[in-house]
C-alpha cells in the first residue's frame, strides 16, 4: 500500500475528531424545546410586555400630551 | 523526509475532508430548515407552534415600543409623547389580541402597524422605520 495512504488512514481519526469538534462549536446540539416550555415563554413574554405598557401609560396620562409633533 | 510526507498526507486529507464537510453542510442546509432560528422546531404541536410565532411577534413589537419610549425620553424628545402613546396603545392592543385570539390576530396586528406608520411624522417615520419593518418581518413569518 502507498505509504501516503497508510499515513492518511492513520491520521484520519484525529482529523475527523478535530473537524467534529469545530462543527459542534458552531452548531451546539441544544435539545428542542417542549410544548410546555414554548407556551410558558409566550405567557411570560406577554405578561412582562403588558406590564411595561401599563406602567408607561400610567405615568403619561392625557394631560401630559402637549408636546405633540415638536 | 518522512515527517514531510506525513504532514503532506495529513494536510491533503484535511483539505479533502473539509471540502466534503462544506459540501454536505451546503446541501444539508435546506433539509435542516427546521433548526433555523426563523422556524419553530418540528416537534411542537400546532398550539405550541402558534405560541412560538406569537412570541417572536411580541418580541419585535417590544423593540418598537421600547425604542419609541427611549426616543421620547431624550431631551429634546426625538419622538413626541403623543406618538409614543399611540405606539404604546397599539402595542398593548396588539399583544392582547395575540394572547386572546389564537389563530385570528394576524390581520388586526398587520392593519395596526400600517396605521401607526401612517400617523407618524416624516421625521418619526424615518427614525422608527427599521423597527416597524422588524415587526412586519416577524408578522410575515407567521404561518
Amino acid at each position: 500500500m502507498n505509504p501516503l495512504v497508510t499515513i492518511a488512514i492513520q491520521e484520519a481519526p484525529a482529523i475527523i475528531a478535530l473537524l467534529r469538534g469545530l462543527f459542534q462549536q458552531k452548531n451546539p446540539s441544544a435539545p428542542a424545546p417542549t410544548d410546555a416550555q414554548v407556551i410558558a415563554a409566550f405567557e411570560a413574554a406577554f405578561k412582562s410586555s403588558l406590564a411595561k405598557d401599563n406602567l408607561w401609560l400610567s405615568t403619561h396620562p392625557e394631560e401630559t400630551l402637549g408636546d405633540a409633533h415638536e | 523526509m518522512n515527517v514531510f510526507r506525513r504532514w503532506t498526507a495529513a494536510f491533503s486529507l484535511t483539505v479533502l475532508l473539509m471540502g466534503g464537510a462544506i459540501t454536505i453542510a451546503t446541501l444539508a442546509t435546506p433539509a435542516c430548515a427546521s433548526f433555523s432560528v426563523n422556524k419553530p422546531p418540528l416537534n411542537l404541536s400546532p398550539q405550541a407552534r402558534e405560541a412560538w410565532y406569537a412570541t417572536r411577534v411580541i418580541q419585535a413589537l417590544d423593540v418598537l415600543r421600547d425604542t419609541a419610549i427611549d426616543a421620547n425620553a431624550q431631551t429634546p424628545p426625538l419622538v413626541s409623547t403623543l406618538t409614543t402613546k399611540k405606539i404604546v396603545t397599539y402595542h398593548k392592543s396588539a399583544i392582547t389580541f395575540i394572547h386572546e385570539i389564537p389563530g385570528g390576530w394576524k390581520a388586526s396586528v398587520v392593519a395596526g402597524i400600517t396605521e401607526v406608520e401612517n400617523n407618524l411624522s416624516l421625521k418619526e417615520y424615518e427614525l422608527l422605520k427599521p423597527y416597524t419593518q422588524l415587526v412586519k418581518a416577524a408578522l410575515s413569518e407567521v404561518q
